[in-house]
C-alpha cells in the first residue's frame, strides 16, 4: 500500500528542498581510501561444507532489535514503545503508524495531512528499494520523493532530512518552527561523516584504532 | 506563529518522552547489551553496475576507538539478520542470517543466504544447508556466484550532534556513560562551527554484503521494488 500512495506532489517539494539544502545528495562521489580496503585481510573465501558449529542448529532465535528507516522509531515513537518496536516487524503498520502520526501532529504541532503523507512514505519501516530506476538516484526515500532508487547511502544526512521534513516549512507552514536547513530545529549542522568512505568494497572507513 | 510553535514544543516535550534521532542504545535492554544494538542499516549501489550493498551496523555502545576487543555475538547466543520484501506486503520473503564463532581477535563468519526463510517474524531459526560464505571476520570474503561479504570493525558511518539532541531533550538520553550527564537546554541545534558530529572517531561492528541486484528481486527479469531491514535477535534460553 505505501507503494502505491499518491504523494507525488508534496514530496516532490520535499525533495526537492533536501536537494536545495544538499542534505539529500545523490551526486557526491565518495572520496577514495583505498587503505580501507587494501589493509583488510584476504580471507578464505570458500563457503563452510561443514557448517561448522551445527550444535546451535536447534535453537529458536527472539527478535531484539529492528531497524528499517532510519529515525522512525527514534524520532517518532515513543520511548515508552521502543522495546515493543524493537520486537516488532515492519508489517506492523497498523499499531505503529498511528503513533507516528500522532507525534508530527501532537509533539511537533504539524498539520494531520503532512503527519499522513509522512505515514504513508515511511511504513511498512523498511529501506524501499527501486533497482528499476537509475542507481544515480539513490537516496534515502528518493524512491518516494523523487522517483528515485532508493535505498540508504552512507552519505545520506538522513538527521536534517527527516527534521526538515517534520518540523520545516517545506511541505506546510501549518505550525513550521523553520525554513529547511535552518536552526533551530531544521539542521543539525552536521553534514558530513568524519571521515571519508570508501569506493570499494566494504565502502564503509576503516575503525579508528 | 514562531511564539506559538515554540510554545507547542515545549509541551509536546515536557509531557512526552520523544525525539531521538539514532538507533543507538534505544532501550535499555540493547544499552545493557550493546551487541544486540541494531545502530544503522543502508543499502546502496555498488561500485559496479548491477550490484546492490546492504550493511548491517550494530554493536555499541558507539564504540570508541582503542577499545580493546572488538566482537560480535557468538552463534549459541545471537544471530544477525538482513531480511528482504520483494513483493510489496512487509514480510521477508529472502533473509541473510549471519553467526559467528570464536572469541574477539579469532572469529569466524558464517553466512546463509539470501534464502526463502524457515518462519516470517520474530521468532526465528537458523537456515539449513550449505554456508553461501564463510570466514575468518576483517576479511573481505566471497562466493562463487559474486557474493561479498565483509564483517568486522569500522568507522561508525553515522553523523550527529547527538549532544545537541539531548540537550533538546534529555529525557531520552542514555542512563549511563557521559551522555547521560547532559541537562535541558535551549530548544535548538548548535550554528555550524559550533555543531559537533558526536559519533567521530568511534567505531561500530559492521556487517557488509554485496552482491548482484538481481539476487535480491523477485522476478530478475522486470525488477521491481524491495524493501531492507536488519535484526538482532537472541538465542532462546541462552
Amino acid at each position: 500500500m505505501t507503494w502505491k500512495t499518491d504523494v507525488r506532489a508534496l514530496v516532490a517539494a520535499l525533495a526537492l528542498a533536501v536537494g536545495i539544502v544538499g542534505c539529500g545528495d545523490t551526486t557526491s562521489p565518495r572520496s577514495p581510501t583505498p587503505s580501507a580496503s587494501a589493509s583488510l585481510d584476504r580471507g578464505n573465501s570458500q563457503a563452510d561444507q561443514n557448517d561448522d558449529d551445527q550444535g546451535d542448529d536447534d535453537l529458536i532465535y527472539d527478535q531484539t532489535d529492528f531497524l528499517g528507516n532510519p529515525l522512525v522509531s527514534e524520532v517518532t515513537i515513543s520511548k515508552a514503545n521502543h522495546a515493543l518496536y524493537n520486537k516488532t516487524q515492519p508489517y506492523n503498520t497498523a499499531t505503529f503508524l498511528p503513533q507516528t502520526a500522532a507525534f508530527v501532529t501532537g509533539v511537533a504541532g504539524r498539520p494531520a495531512a503532512l503527519a499522513q503523507t509522512l505515514g504513508s512514505v515511511l511504513y511498512p519501516d523498511m529501506l524501499v528499494v527501486d533497482p528499476s530506476k537509475s542507481p544515480s538516484t539513490a537516496g534515502w526515500l528518493s524512491w518516494a520523493l523523487a522517483n528515485g532508487w532508493g535505498g540508504r547511502k552512507l552519505t545520506d544526512d538522513v538527521v536534517d532530512t527527516g527534521l526538515i521534513a517534520i518540523f520545516s516549512s517545506l511541505l506546510s507552514p501549518t505550525g513550521a518552527s523553520c525554513a529547511p536547513g535552518q536552526l533551530p530545529l531544521c539542521t543539525d549542522n552536521v553534514g558530513a561523516n568524519d571521515v571519508a568512505f570508501s569506493s570499494t568494497f566494504p565502502y564503509l572507513a576503516a575503525p579508528h584504532m | 506563529m514562531p511564539a506559538v510553535v515554540a510554545g507547542g514544543l515545549v509541551v509536546g516535550l515536557a509531557t512526552s518522552n520523544r525525539l531521538r534521532a539514532s538507533d543507538h542504545q534505544d532501550t535499555p535492554e540493547v544499552e545493557l547489551s550493546p551487541r544486540y544494538d541494531v545502530n544503522d542499516v543502508y543499502a546502496f549501489p555498488a561500485s559496479m553496475p548491477g550490484r546492490t550493498v546492504l550493511v548491517l551496523g550494530t554493536s555499541s555502545p558507539i564504540t570508541p576507538a582503542k577499545t580493546a576487543s572488538f566482537t560480535f555475538g557468538t552463534k549459541d547466543q545471537e544471530l544477525y539478520q538482513l531480511k528482504v520484501d520483494n513483493n510489496g506486503d512487509g514480510k521477508e520473503d529472502l533473509v541473510f542470517q549471519f553467526t559467528f564463532t570464536g572469541t574477539a581477535g579469532h572469529q569466524r563468519v558464517t553466512m546463509h543466504g539470501p534464502m526463502k526463510p524457515s518462519e516470517i517474524g520474530t521468532a526465528n531459526t537458523l537456515l539449513h544447508g550449505k554456508s553461501t560464505i564463510a570466514g575468518p571476520t576483517n576479511a573481505v570474503l566471497g562466493s562463487a556466484d559474486g557474493i561479498q561479504l565483509f564483517a568486522g570493525p569500522r568507522d561508525d558511518p553515522f553523523f550527529i550532534d547527538l549532544e545537541a539532541f539531548f540537550r533538546v531533550l534529555p529525557d531520552r538520553k542514555p542512563s549511563t556513560g557521559p551522555l547521560s550527564q547532559i541537562t535541558q537546554g535551549p530548544l535548538s541545534f548548535r550554528p555550524a562551527g559550533q555543531a559537533v558530529d558526536f559519533v567521530r572517531g568511534f567505531n561500530d561492528m559492521a556487517i557488509v554484503v554485496e552482491l548482484p541486484t538481481s539476487m535480491l528481486v523477485s522476478d530478475p527479469a522486470h525488477p521491481s521494488k524491495f524493501g531492507v531491514w536488519g535484526t538482532t535477535s537472541r538465542a532462546r534460553g541462552n
